[in-house]
């Protein structure tokens, strides 16, 4: 689910936030750092291989402003004996990969997790040697799609699986992949005609087409196709499985697909819960049951009902969903989220009610205190609010914009349990909620808003996430780094709420950094998983420390690693 | 089923930024998590933004019966052309409050078999219909029209789709080895009448790049004249290529200057456009951004670097937004001429746009300040036709409400009174690539109260698009300025804004009644041909009415033909003159009658040449001649005048 979410939010801001091009601070202090190595094909030297090295940021998927900073790109290739070297490097944070995509590349943790490369941090004039690639060739499958009429189907995207659960060969990563703009090569052409390339030899199921319930569309499509395999089956058990040699071409797995299935309608109208009148000052969406977070997510933009608070939905999936009024910030009411199943026919008498919430109101305030810089930022602040309860519950954004004198206030909040956060994603404004007060008495459970009540003495207090925790890891034991999936953990003792930041960003000499941390002591954890699933046995490591405001601290990490098989070959 | 990255989804990307609050996800709450997509902006209520509950109750009394807009999508032989994505947007998006009503005005929809699609239930007011259809296009003549197409419920949409045109080939090194993964750019100059074209936020839509033999194919492109290139950075930012930080280089293999251009028309394929890549290095454009104050966190300040002669995006880069100034740098531009421009991304503040040389060496300290847009707020008064001249043919031909009036600002740059007979238009202002792929425009609401936002400071005219040919302006005012008591003519002089400015109390006022000419213009002599680019004006005949700006009206004539619609009833003296070749590139030139010398010269004319015209109230005249004799001093044709 949070991974949905995270795509969501980035494909929001994708298409508008673009090329990073933070001014790079530009280093007085001399560039005279290397990295070198050698790629190899099947075991030989391979000349001509592209190699790329980018600046990188640990923080590239975590904050706004991370996501948009200069990643300057300079490449090299290799020479005849598959030896690269990259010179005058300025000391740093890099992301290193070959840029050789018809190969297949060994796994790398993902820089940010976006762009496949291995982490290297140069220190000033250091020399890193030996950062060798292992390629294989790649194999590539190609076909053309087409519809019932035999028209070719334009601009659609193939979905690729390995056909074997057990033995799962990674996929190869699409230049672009991971962006709304990107799996070009998962989409077919004008001509219908898609071409995969890069994969690991396998076995792969190839199909097209399928409803996604939980997803979001935004385009009002009225019509879809089931999930069609090659040839042109929708049982998965019939699809033909395309089996493809390393460095071999499988052409002509072509999709037929059938008639477009039948979506369907959906209608209800809104009302006043106090006064069981019409009510058509808002918007209405539906959405599947997000049950895990007992919300619901929206499934389009939404509609307008009538003065009547008639509204109707097309375009419906077969499926479980909930409607309900999709309300503003400032609204007083709240709405209650309304079950609806759409099987083979269209859905009437959908009622949603709407309800006056009740309004709760307080101060922000700085754990120690805020200086006249620091009261600047909170005035900028926007609080998060999410309510808790047990039933399924109507999306809604609780934002409250805290006032210059660290007021604020929420309306039409639902009864329930309210919880506050800070979006650390949005607000570069280095805060986190440290705990929240009611009457002077910490909530450790979120405030609880009773039924008519007016809430006024909520205190939200704040902390600065003024520390950084800078760390290495030391295996000891036979086992190497290379061989296990790393994460670092680091829990502030005794939050209430809980706070902790983890990373899997840790470099081939086993370094990590994990910034905006509140102050405090911390219980830091390093897990090593093996890199195959199979030994899924995690072995960890603890440590104590004390995070300084203002200040690096540091902390090494000492972990038995036991030895690993070599990888294949 | 799913599908690449289209138009439509990229409005709706576009929106759900804009507008926030329609289509979020609940939050997960742990704190060090992105969790929710952003928050909606705060709600600062424009005076005028249309509550579409009321609009809903209380309709003028001639208000529209249907709510239904219905269309169908047809390609070039009539075909009809099924699952094409429709989408409607409410004129005045750009000014609208960003709430969950106004993104649920959005209604996304698709055709079926025939072709047919139905948007329902929508509110009173003007739309822009949208089509998207993976490898065709929108017609070009709907696509490329001068004007806006907007419908208004009750109307029926035609969509002429054709295929997008192709081009395709291969990447290779110097040495002949295929490039895998390159970044394509297709950049069109001109439409297949050679007309500029300006790149629209649209095209950025898609990205397409080399495959594993170095084969590239765009396809779906406008006709036109295109220039190819490979290298550079995506649009998305957090993904790189190893060729990123590079230069372009364009087809064949070569420089900006010696590009060759490629020519494709719809449905076409062009085949073997092979690029040598070469490794252009190109150099930084670096500077800051500073003066942004406004809104919250969620709001930054970004960046466009576009081709100064060709307004071509080439990149973006954000910053904060913070009173001090804050860094942006640009990698990878070769030498050329460029424009560099930053707004805020919640559109409430911009930076002039700076041209910037890149020559041998890096351009850096560019400073960008941003100020606040101005604004323009007022009220649209209706009044209804004396009943005196409610004759039978002047009942109104299509029920209309003052919500489907559209209100766009239009920045008169033109030199001043002063400056006489040698008066020339100034050159066209280099204008930076807009993210805001949408109209600036705005709609009145159901009371008439409009807001116009996003303006730069300067003179800015009003530019009215009736829902009807009933209606025709008779005056813009704007309140007396004290001492003075007499309300100020906004028709004669425009609007002035200044930076930041919220100019208020604008009072437009709309007639019923009004009259339209259609016709054609036929040579003097047998045989002669009209010239290229003749615009065909109406110009008041009565003496009180010289000055009357709004009594003024031009209508480019196209073949031969030409229609004005929405006029004042009056008198007119008809005249036909060449537009100035220094303005036959721009799309739609200013008016003559904004410049006031020029607005006197044409009436001394079109005095003396005395071809008078009378109007009466709701009279539609179709089939006008107007002889055309050129004036003696440009007696190219070898006319006998």
């Amino acid at each position: 689910m949070r991974a949905f979410i995270k795509l969501f939010t980035l494909t929001i801001f994708l298409f508008i936030f673009a090329s990073p091009a933070q001014a790079q601070s530009s280093s007085t202090m001399q560039a005279s750092g290397s990295i070198t190595g050698r790629v190899t094909l099947g075991g030989k030297a391979a000349p001509n291989v592209t190699v790329m090295l980018a600046r990188s940021s640990p923080d590239a998927l975590k904050s706004m402003s991370a996501m948009f900073e200069a990643k300057p790109v300079t490449r090299v290739t290799t020479d005849s004996d598959g030896v690269y070297r990259f010179e005058h490097l300025a000391a740093g944070r890099y992301s290193l990969s070959t840029y050789a995509l018809a190969y297949v590349a060994p796994s790398e943790p993902r820089d940010g997790g976006l762009l496949a490369g291995r982490v290297i941090n140069v220190a000033e004039g250091q020399a890193v040697e030996n950062q060798d690639f292992a390629l294989t060739r790649g194999s590539v499958i190609t076909g053309r799609v087409t519809d019932a009429q035999g028209h070719a189907a334009i601009g659609q995207m193939i979905t690729l699986r390995p056909a074997d659960n057990d033995k799962p060969a990674p996929l190869p990563l699409d230049p672009l992949a991971g962006s709304p703009f990107g799996k070009t090569m998962y989409i077919t052409d004008d001509r219908g005609i898609y071409r995969i390339y890069g994969l690991s030899a396998g076995r792969y199921l190839v199909s097209i087409g399928g409803a996604d319930l939980t997803g979001f569309n935004a385009m009002g499509r009225q019509r879809y196709h089931e999930q069609t395999f090659h040839p042109g089956v929708t049982d998965k058990a019939k699809a033909a499985i395309v089996e493809v040699k390393e460095g071999a071409e499988a052409g002509g797995i072509d999709i037929r697909l059938g008639l477009p299935s039948q979506t369907y309608k959906a209608s209800g109208r809104m009302v006043d819960a106090a006064t069981g009148k019409p009510f058509s000052t808002a918007a209405v969406n539906y959405g599947a049951t997000l049950s895990e977070i007992k919300t619901v997510s929206p499934r389009t933009l939404g509609t307008t009902p009538n003065a009547r608070g008639e509204f109707q939905f097309d375009g419906i999936i077969p499926g479980k969903y909930h409607a309900f009024a999709s309300l503003d910030e400032d609204s007083e009411f709240y709405s209650d989220a309304a079950p609806f199943e759409v099987t083979n026919a269209d859905v009437t008498g959908i009622t949603i009610k709407l309800h006056r919430g009740q309004t709760v109101s307080g101060t922000v305030v700085v754990e120690g205190g805020a200086d006249a810089e620091t009261q600047a930022r909170l005035a900028q602040l926007r609080l998060q609010a999410v309510n808790r309860s047990e039933d399924i519950s109507a999306p809604r954004q609780m934002t409250a914009r805290v006032a210059p004198d660290g007021s604020f206030r929420l309306t039409g909040v639902q009864p329930g349990r309210l919880s506050f956060y800070i979006n650390q994603f949005f607000e570069p404004t280095k805060f986190a909620v440290l705990r929240t007060e009611r009457g002077g008495m910490a909530q450790k459970e979120g405030v609880q808003i009773g039924a008519g009540e007016t809430v006024t003495d909520v205190r939200v207090v704040l902390a600065n996430t003024d520390g950084t925790l800078r760390g290495e890891i030391k295996p000891t034991g036979d086992g190497s780094l290379d061989d296990y999936d790393l994460e670092v953990k680091a829990t502030r003792i005794g939050g209430e709420p809980a706070f902790s930041k983890e990373t899997d960003e840790i470099d081939a000499s086993g370094r990590f950094t994990i910034e905006e941390l509140i102050p405090g002591d911390y219980e830091v954890t390093v897990q090593a998983m093996g890199l195959e699933a199979r030994d899924s046995k995690a072995v960890t490591a603890t440590q104590r420390v004390t995070v300084m405001k203002d200040a690096e601290t540091t902390v090494t990490l000492t972990i038995e690693l036991p030895a690993r098989k070599p990888k294949d070959k | 089923m799913k599908r690449n990255l289209n138009k439509l989804f990229f409005i709706v990307l576009f929106l759900t930024l804009a507008i926030g609050a329609s289509a979020q996800p609940a939050s997960p709450t742990t704190q060090d998590k992105p969790a929710a997509p952003p928050p909606a902006q705060p709600a600062q209520a424009p005076a005028a933004t249309p509550s579409s509950s009321q609009a809903e109750a209380q309709t003028t009394s001639r208000a529209p019966r249907s709510r239904t807009i219905t269309g169908r999508v047809v390609d070039q032989n009539n075909a009809p052309l099924e699952d094409a994505t429709i989408m409607s947007l409410p004129a005045g998006l750009a000014n609208a409050q960003q709430t969950a009503m106004t993104a649920a005005k959005i209604r996304p929809t698709s055709s079926d078999e025939q072709g047919r699609f139905s948007i329902d239930n929508v509110a009173p007011g003007a739309y822009i219909i949208y089509a998207d259809l993976p490898g065709y296009i929108v017609a070009p003549d709907d696509n490329e029209a001068r004007e806006q197409k907007y419908y208004r419920p009750g109307d029926i949409a035609s969509i002429h789709m054709i295929k997008g045109g192709v081009i395709t080939g291969t990447v290779t090194t110097m040495t002949g080895e295929p490039i895998i993964g390159i970044k394509i750019n297709a950049i069109r100059l001109r439409d297949l009448k050679g007309r500029a074209m300006f790149q629209n936020a649209f095209d950025l839509q898609r990205e397409f790049r080399t495959d594993d033999r170095g084969v590239y194919r765009l396809y779906g492109l406008l006709p036109g004249t295109y220039l190819i290139s490979v290298g550079g950075r995506s649009i998305v930012p957090m993904l790189t290529g190893a060729y990123d930080s590079d230069a372009p280089t364009y087809y064949p293999s070569a420089t900006r200057d010696t590009a060759a251009e490629v020519t494709v028309h719809s449905g076409e394929e062009m085949g073997a456009i092979d690029i040598r890549y070469r490794d252009y290095t190109g150099h930084a454009l670096s500077g800051t951004v500073s003066g942004a104050t406004t809104g919250g966190a969620m709001n930054v300040g970004i960046v466009v670097l576009s081709d100064a002669a060709t307004q071509a995006f080439l990149g973006l880069a954000i910053t904060p937004m913070a009173q001090r100034a804050q860094g942006f740098q640009f990698d990878g531009i070769p030498d050329g001429e460029y424009i560099v421009a930053a707004t805020a991304s919640d559109s409430s503040a911009g930076s002039p746009p700076r041209r910037i040389t890149v020559k041998g060496a890096d351009a850096s300290g560019i400073e960008l300040t941003i100020a606040p847009y101005g604004s323009i707020a007022g009220r649209v008064v209706l009044e209804p036709a004396p009943t005196a001249e409610r004759k039978a043919d002047c009942q109104p031909r299509r029920a209309s409400s003052i919500e489907e009036t559209i209100l766009l600002a239009r920045a008169d740059n033109q030199v001043s009174d002063q400056a006489g007979d040698k008066s020339q238009p100034p050159a066209r202002q280099a204008k930076p690539f807009s993210l805001f792929p949408f109209p600036a425009d705005s709609t009145p609401n159901n009371k008439g109260e409009f807001k116009i936002s996003r303006l730069d400071a300067g003179r800015q005219r009003l530019v009215i698009r009736f829902p009807s040919e009933d209606w025709y302006t008779r005056s813009l005012k704007l309140p007396p300025q004290p001492p003075a008591t007499e309300a100020r003519d906004a028709a004669r002089n425009g609007v002035t804004v200044k930076s930041g400015e919220q100019v208020q109390g604008l009072t437009i006022t709309l007639v019923e009644g009004a009259a339209g000419l259609r016709g054609r213009v036929v040579t003097a002599t047998e045989g002669l041909r009209l010239p290229d680019r003749l615009r065909i004006h109406l110009v008041p005949a009565e003496k009180e009415a010289a000055d009357d700006v709004l009594r003024y009206y031009e209508a480019e004539v196209k073949g031969d033909n030409f229609e004005l619609k929405n006029l004042s009833p009056g008198r007119y003296f008809v005249i036909a003159r060449r537009t100035a070749d220094d303005r036959a590139s721009e799309d739609s030139p200013l008016p003559i009658a904004w410049d006031n010398a020029a607005r006197q010269r044409l009436h001394q004319r079109a005095e003396a040449a005395n071809t008078v015209l009378e109007l009466r109230p709701c009279q539609r005249i179709v089939d006008y001649a107007f002889k055309y004799a050129p004036a003696a001093k440009k007696n190219a044709e070898g006319s006998t005048q």
